[in-house]
């Protein structure tokens, strides 16, 4: 039951990130849904499921994207360095989640955006990379309100 | 003996690690398809994004809908009595275009021409969920007849090409991705040179010999030297055209003629 209520929400997210919010962009910038799922589900959950989560979230995510399989990557070692760290944090997860969205979205569009420049032979951009960065994080900071609550029941569920 | 459990559980990172490895080889592999489940996969998800886009079309439609539904029949009278007017000047103006047509096919023209094309009407179902792809997911694949490197066109111009197809669905490469380019010449100098893609929503054109005539103002065409796009279709208007004393080429900016963002149906060039 579990199983089917995450697939569902997977889905849903996926879904939702590619025909909704990707018409909702604000100069081509949207929120990463996912990305922000998986970091809160890495939060939330104690097991390696949060890795399997994120690969298969980040999966489908890339299937829907262009070239190489960069989000299953990154988005994999994200989930794994959370819940690696998390336990040495106390106090409100819902916080922590939060504060991990800071930290991890400008990461993961730096690493991102150097490997396309590197491997994938992009432009590399230092303002639109700036620029990316403090709109995601802004849009990804504003959905965890929205999303940490769900995933919350479903981890508990 | 009371059993003691460490507060840090110490994870393996097997997992992670074997995963991370496996997407490595397969991204820079031949089997970035997956043996086809990448193609599966979407072919799975596309009846839910059709779900989605006629959902969100309906709940953004709704307060144009209600606006529209007042005027339409006010218009409606108003455009009866106007169609009646003009009808005399229709017919002159059918005798017209039967004899520009005839003029065209004398000067070879109707083999070049974009509206001659045919052309499949498809749907844009999504848009790639990442910041760096200028990419867009239709609503026709391989079932439709689509293949790779078809030409996608508005309108108003030039769109993109197809770069990947599945099933029923098909994605599309913007003119603006980086990694787009386009022959192009000058509508008007017939200069020669590449289109290329500059993040966001940039376009520019490269390798135009500074010797050249490029001016502000000027509109950018498809070149027929191109194998994938027909000739003639609009890319944009030059915005910016400069060169210095000892420059081998233009730098040149292009205001796209299609507004990239706002555009819901494309026609793929068959």
């Amino acid at each position: 039951m579990r199983l089917i209520l995450i697939l569902t929400y997977v889905i849903f997210l996926v879904v939702l990130q590619s025909v909704v919010f990707s018409r909702l962009h604000f100069f081509g910038v949207s929120p990463d849904l996912i990305l922000v799922s998986i970091i809160c589900f890495a939060v939330l959950e104690k097991s390696e499921r949060a890795v399997v989560f994120a690969a298969g979230s980040a999966f489908l995510q890339d299937v829907l994207s262009f070239g190489i399989y960069l989000h299953t990557i990154t988005r994999v070692a994200i989930s794994w360095i959370i819940n690696s760290v998390r336990g040495s944090f106390a106090g409100n997860e819902y916080f922590l989640a939060a504060v991990f969205v800071f930290l991890f979205t400008p990461l993961a569009l730096v690493v991102e955006s150097g490997f396309h420049s590197i491997f994938g032979g992009r432009p590399f951009d230092i303002g639109h990379l700036l620029f990316t960065i403090l709109v995601a994080t802004f849009y990804n900071l504003f959905m965890v309100p929205v999303l940490f609550p769900i995933l919350r029941k479903i981890s508990c569920g | 003996m009371i059993g003691f459990h460490p507060y840090r559980q110490k994870r393996s990172p097997a997992l992670p690690i074997v995963i991370i490895l496996v997407a490595v080889v397969i991204s820079f592999s031949a089997w970035k398809g997956l043996f086809g489940i990448r193609s599966f996969v979407q072919a799975v998800l596309f009846p839910f994004q059709s779900a989605a886009v006629s959902t969100w079309k309906g709940i953004v439609g709704i307060p144009s809908s209600l606006a529209s539904a007042r005027k339409a029949s006010e218009e409606n009278a108003k455009l009866r009595k106007e169609l009646d007017s003009l009808q005399p000047q229709l017919i002159f103006t059918e005798e017209l275009l039967k004899e520009n047509s005839r003029l065209r096919s004398l000067l070879a023209i109707r083999d070049r021409n974009p509206y001659r094309l045919r052309l499949l009407p498809a749907q844009i179902i999504g848009r790639a969920p990442d910041p760096w792809f200028s990419i867009l997911q239709i609503d026709q694949g391989k079932e439709a007849g689509v293949k790779m490197d078809m030409a996608v066109m508005v309108a108003e111009g030039l769109v993109g090409r197809v770069v990947e197809v599945s099933r029923y669905s098909s994605k599309v490469m913007l003119l603006t991705d980086a990694e787009s380019s386009v022959a192009a010449v000058d509508g008007r100098s017939r200069d020669f040179g590449v289109v290329k893609g500059a993040p966001p929503g940039r376009l520019t054109m490269k390798h135009v010999d500074a010797r050249g005539d490029v001016k502000v103002g000027d509109i950018i065409v498809t070149s027929n030297i191109s194998a994938i796009f027909p000739p003639g279709l609009p890319l944009g208007e030059v915005t910016d055209a400069s060169r210095k004393e000892h420059d081998l080429f233009y730098h040149i900016e292009i205001k796209p003629a299609v507004d990239f963002s706002k555009i819901e149906e494309v026609f793929l060039i068959l």
